[in-house]
């Protein structure tokens, strides 16, 4: 498991005592300046059926993994259920691989590749059915899979998560390339052991089995010394655009892109679980290269939330109002005591007192719910026309005075998480979205949180060869202050429409990021500079292609605060990387 | 009201343009602070033991209330119309009517004071959910420490009869009360009108600070009154 990454919990439940709305609490510590004390509380509401096992499923961040999380469950507002689970250090790692395989050993040299990577062996049943809960997942391994073992919602999550940016790799066992051999040669053959929703993803197709007198092509290509025998291998007969290693003049490893995606899978024709490989002294580059570098976060949270944080100022109106109420009681007191300087008149003006001890705490009122404010910015990043979009929304609630805030993300598919360790906090996930309330005191800072998910978008932009047109599809969504971004130059477009446009774009265009004249003032400037100077920017904008970046009109916000008497600021900036054509 | 005294003082200030500044300048700087301060403390870090808006607004209310209070006593502000205990000697009051018609008035005068500011005070509280019974309890004792030192002016009124020598002995109290009790053993500390404030804002008055000043304020009424029937008698 990773820290500070949301993971699905599946809690299977024992027949409960009593039907009735019921709900799953799961209580999980967090890192915080406050030790021992920061929890945040995730709750799953549900309707529970007496004597029935129920199976209920929730993403849960573990930010503190020395004290174990604590699930109750709670029928009808009491408790009947109630347990801890600890999480073992072994399992906590800097980078994931994840392997569903029957044989729940093999990879544990990969302890010894950089980055403290962990692995975890799993079956089909504990994949996760949202794909934001592969987050922590730096690498997939699919060996034994039966393909009905996943439900439609698994495979949706799977598909999508590679779209997005996920890892993939699938392992052709030569036994299940056997079973696939009665296929081989067909054009349609697909990988031994996915669904067929997923067979698009695939780099490759699974040909015949073949006995190979030796493997130490591999040996040659990533070094370390491989034992002698021969290798039985299912050979790919990888796709257009895929790459691929061949052994004997075998393709035996095939990767690419997951067709539209930006993802990477790659299939193997050999089983490395199994001799010679499994003694070979050079497989860790192999994994090395499976595994990849560790991606660098396109989306610096920490730094927009901070400037989210610093972007709340009071709403002027409240100043106005407050200062207006004040000047008129004060004056209507002193006028009533000058008009009439008497013991009546002094007793007169407590009635302006009364009025005034009934007004205040109303305008009071008022004043806390216009002060509490939400900002948010979404980054919304489309998946190489697959249809959807990644959509990060990072939000800061303040609540200047102090107070209880409810905060609502919406859809449900978004999953919502604080960006920080928070005591108090309660994350409810219900069917329309999730809701996080909590307390923020007087002073305390604005409380950030995350939420990541997928919409449906299709966009495009595809830039010539010779790089002087432009072509942008925005669908139904049109766009301001577009631009060109890429390392530190931009090019400016101004307003784009929606549906297609095409843009000339001049040479002399270009010019330097720096130099672009907007004004700092500019609330969301100074968000999109987070964006494209933090930590996160490289890469964005160190890609092979320049990016284009817009803010986007129309799109529904994530997140909303309860009760809050001022809109907010909100921000969606669209990014998206040119194809060349 | 039966105390021609009391009737007479409040029948005074309420006439008077002066206390009609007083008040102005009161309602006015409670009025600032309160609008002011309206900006969230963001800038604070989580947890800090400052004291909040509302407590700084009482801490303005007991300083002016306590000078008020006093100084209107000590003929240091001249209410017009208002009669200083002195001069009631010769007019056919006895020395009690004298002196709890003194007291009381400003008693009332304070509380009165207090309920002008209440609104401004709870605009304050409200705003950030402060309760309000621990704002009551501070305007209690507020109102027993303004008038225990508004009795030592009505002492002072009477014990001097030089301006010079009343006001200058009033401010060395003002000082010795509002600087002075800062130089006292922790334990004693809250007999600091500041001090007693901002605990009694927090919910807890100090005991011993309401019985100290409900006790100075009793003690120099009996001396008052002790010393206006031997002027009498003189």
């Amino acid at each position: 498991m990773k820290i500070g990454v949301p993971l699905p919990l599946e809690v299977v439940l024992p027949p409960l005592p009593a039907s009735g709305p019921a709900e799953m609490v799961v209580d999980a510590p967090a890192l915080g300046p406050q030790a021992g004390q920061v929890v945040t509380t995730t709750a799953v509401p549900f309707e529970s059926v007496a004597d029935t096992v129920r199976v209920v499923e929730a993403p849960v961040v573990i930010s503190d993994p020395r004290r174990p999380l604590k699930v109750r469950v709670t029928v009808r507002g009491q408790q009947v259920l109630g347990t801890s689970a600890a999480v073992s250090p072994e399992h906590v790692g800097g980078r994931l691989v994840v392997a569903v395989s029957d044989d729940p050993t093999g990879l544990a040299a990969l302890h010894r590749l950089p980055g403290r990577v962990a692995v975890a062996y799993v079956t089909a049943e504990a994949l996760p059915r949202r794909w934001q809960e592969y987050a922590a997942v730096d690498l997939l391994v699919i060996r034994d899979l039966d393909p009905a073992a996943l439900d439609a919602a698994q495979q949706q999550a799977l598909l999508r998560w590679v779209r997005l940016g996920g890892r993939l790799l699938v392992v052709a066992r030569s036994a299940a390339a056997a079973q696939s051999a009665e296929t081989a040669g067909s054009p349609g053959g697909r990988g031994p052991a996915l669904p067929a929703a997923l067979d698009p993803l695939l780099p490759a197709d699974v040909g015949p089995v073949r006995a190979l007198p030796s493997a130490a092509g591999l040996a040659g290509h990533y070094g370390g010394t491989m034992p002698s025998g021969p290798l039985t291998v299912a050979t790919l007969r990888p796709r257009a655009g895929a790459g691929h290693v061949d052994l004997s003049g075998v393709p035996v490893i095939a990767s690419a892109g997951p067709g539209p995606g930006v993802g990477q899978v790659i299939i193997w024709g050999f089983d490395p679980w199994r001799p010679p490989l499994a003694e070979w002294s050079g497989r860790l580059r192999l994994w090395e290269e499976a595994l990849g570098s560790e991606p660098a976060p396109r989306v610096d949270a920490e730094g927009l939330a901070a400037r989210l944080a610093a972007g709340t100022p009071l709403d002027p109106a409240v100043h106005a109002q407050v200062l207006g109420a004040i000047l008129l009681y004060v004056a209507l007191l002193l006028g009533l005591r000058r008009w009439k300087p008497t013991v009546a008149g002094a007793a007169a003006a407590l009635l302006i007192v009364l009025a005034a001890l009934g007004a205040f705490p109303v305008l009071a009122g008022m004043v806390r719910d216009r002060s509490a404010t939400l900002a948010q910015v979404t980054i919304i990043e489309p998946g190489g026309g697959a249809g959807s979009a990644r959509a990060t929304t990072v939000a800061a609630v303040a609540v200047p005075y102090g107070g209880r805030y409810r905060v609502t993300a919406a859809p449900a598919e978004m999953l919502a998480e604080p960006l920080t360790p928070a005591s108090d906090l309660r994350v409810v996930l219900g069917r329309a979205g999730s809701e996080l309330t909590g307390v923020l005191r007087s002073g305390d800072p604005p409380r950030p949180f995350l939420a990541v998910g997928a919409i449906p978008l299709s966009a495009s932009a595809v830039l010539s060869r010779d790089g002087r047109s432009l072509a942008v599809d925005l669908g139904p969504l049109r766009a301001s202050r577009v631009e060109l971004r890429w390392r530190d130059r931009l090019y400016p477009l101004a307003d784009l429409p929606a549906g297609r446009t095409l843009r000339d774009l001049r040479p002399d265009g270009w010019i330097a990021a720096a130099s672009d004249g907007r004004p700092s003032s500019d609330w969301s400037a100074r968000v999109r500079d987070v964006i494209f100077e933090g930590a996160g920017a490289d890469a964005i904008l160190k890609g092979a292609t320049p990016v284009l970046a817009g803010e986007l009109d129309g799109i529904a916000p994530v997140f909303t605060l309860g009760g809050a008497g001022a809109p907010g600021q909100r921000l969606t900036v669209l990014l998206v990387p040119l194809e060349r054509r | 009201m039966g105390n021609p005294v009391l009737r007479g003082d409040l029948r005074a200030r309420s006439r008077s343009p002066k206390v009609w500044v007083l008040e102005a300048v009161y309602l006015g700087v409670l009025g600032a602070l309160v609008f002011l301060g309206l900006p969230p403390e963001l800038g604070r870090l989580a947890g800090s033991r400052d004291p909040s808006l509302s407590v700084a607004v009482l801490w303005v209310q007991i300083v002016l209330l306590t000078y008020y209070a006093s100084a209107c006593l000590a003929q240091e502000i001249l209410v017009e119309g208002e009669k200083a205990a002195v001069d009631l000697v010769f007019a056919p009051f006895p020395a009690a009517v004298i002196v709890g018609g003194k007291s009381l008035s400003s008693l009332v005068t304070i509380l009165y004071w207090l309920l002008l500011g209440a609104p401004l005070l709870v605009l304050t509280a409200a705003i950030r959910q402060i309760p309000i019974g621990s704002l009551l309890s501070a305007a209690g004792l507020i109102a027993v420490v303004a008038w225990g030192i508004g009795q030592m002016g009505l002492l002072y009124s009477v014990l001097f009869e030089a301006e010079f020598s009343r006001t200058v002995a009033h401010w060395m109290t003002l000082l010795a009360i509002f600087a002075g009790t800062t130089l006292l053993p922790s334990s004693l500390r809250s007999l600091n009108p500041v001090e007693a404030t901002t605990a009694a804002a927090g919910g807890f008055p100090p005991a011993i600070a309401v019985a100290a000043y409900a006790g100075l304020g009793a003690f120099c009424g009996l001396w008052t009154w002790g010393r206006l029937r031997r002027l009498a008698a003189a």
